[in-house]
């Protein structure tokens, strides 16, 4: 009988203490601004969405915007990261763009608008130190994104109207 | 040949007088315009953007602590857009759009998962409201709480049953 409690006793217990190890155990992918720790990447990725929004903004007119919604604009940048490694895993970036007009004959204000989520192109196992430094350039948009042939603008064509 | 000639130049003037009539009846304008062409075409540009900016100043400034503390942090105003009854020099509709987006990272997978939302909000104009007194009230201390003209609610009011 003693010898059947101990046996149990020491086959729960390392069940139990690899379970609490699990849970505690960090997520292998993280949201951009909680890399390298908890919200130690807030202000590199504001700054970056900030240099990316710029470049937006002067790109704009003369090439999104004189689509069907002349005031299109970033909303959200958002990516995610890879703790194994260190390397950006994904990033999408989000637009919105509205239109109105007036109804001539009856006054009614027509509304159309549309949010896009564009996808990044990033190359796989780009680092994220090196994906930062991409972004404090002046003129992004027109850029190569690390290790890749394509630039910016190109995960924007095809994403935007 | 006298009474010919006659005859032709009284039809040519007539034909002339009917053609004068005919354009006089035709509509000038049509019944609504967009605020920025009121009173005359363009003439409205300046003082609707200077509204529109001045509401936009005051929802920025008080986003945070409270619409932006939903589910959509980055809630932003997107256009405002006004048409105008040009008979009676009325507001006939106001829209507001806004824009607001949200993010999460799947810790398994690395996924980014967005949720977006636009939203069109009316104001509660009274009905006949004058271009003008609209006008005033935004151009006044706080064009979003102050009630709209002849109306018991105010800008907030509008979006907040929107947004």
């Amino acid at each position: 009988m003693r010898c059947t409690i101990l046996a149990t006793a020491l086959s729960v217990l390392p069940a139990a203490c690899f379970a609490q190890a699990a849970g505690n155990m960090a997520p292998r992918y993280v949201d951009a601004i909680d890399w390298p720790t908890k919200e130690a990447g807030l202000e590199k990725f504001a700054l970056a969405e900030h240099m990316l929004s710029l470049s937006f903004d002067r790109f704009c007119g003369d090439a999104f915007c004189e689509g069907p919604y002349p005031n299109l604009r970033p909303m959200q940048l958002s990516c995610s990261v890879d703790t194994s490694n260190g390397t950006m895993k994904r990033c999408l970036w989000i637009f919105a763009g509205s239109d109105t007009s007036v109804d001539a004959s009856s006054g009614a204000v027509r509304s159309s608008a549309r949010v896009y989520t564009c996808n990044l192109r990033l190359a796989p196992n780009t680092p994220v130190e090196v994906f930062y430094e991409t972004m404090y350039d002046g003129e992004l948009l027109g850029k190569r994104l690390p290790m890749t042939r394509r630039t910016l603008y190109d995960s924007l064509v095809g994403c935007l109207p | 040949m006298i009474r010919k000639t006659l005859a032709a130049s009284l039809f040519i003037v007539t034909a002339i007088g009917l053609a004068d009539a005919a354009l006089a009846a035709e509509p000038l304008a049509e019944r609504y315009v967009d605020a920025t062409d009121w009173p005359a075409h363009e003439a409205g540009i300046d003082r609707f953007a200077n509204a529109e900016a001045r509401l936009v100043g005051s929802f920025d400034r008080i986003c945070g602590d409270t619409f932006c503390e939903g589910e959509f942090a980055n809630l932003r105003p997107m256009e405002l857009r006004c048409s105008v009854d040009v008979t009676k020099s009325t507001l006939k509709q106001c829209v507001w759009t806004f824009s607001g987006s949200s993010s999460s990272v799947n810790k398994k997978t690395g996924a980014v998962t967005t949720n977006a939302r636009l939203f069109k909000c009316k104001l509660m104009l009274a009905k006949n409201t004058p271009v003008e007194a609209f006008y005033e009230m935004v151009d006044g201390e706080d064009a979003l709480n102050a009630k709209l003209p002849m109306s018991r609610h105010s800008v907030y009011d509008s979006i907040n049953s929107c947004l």
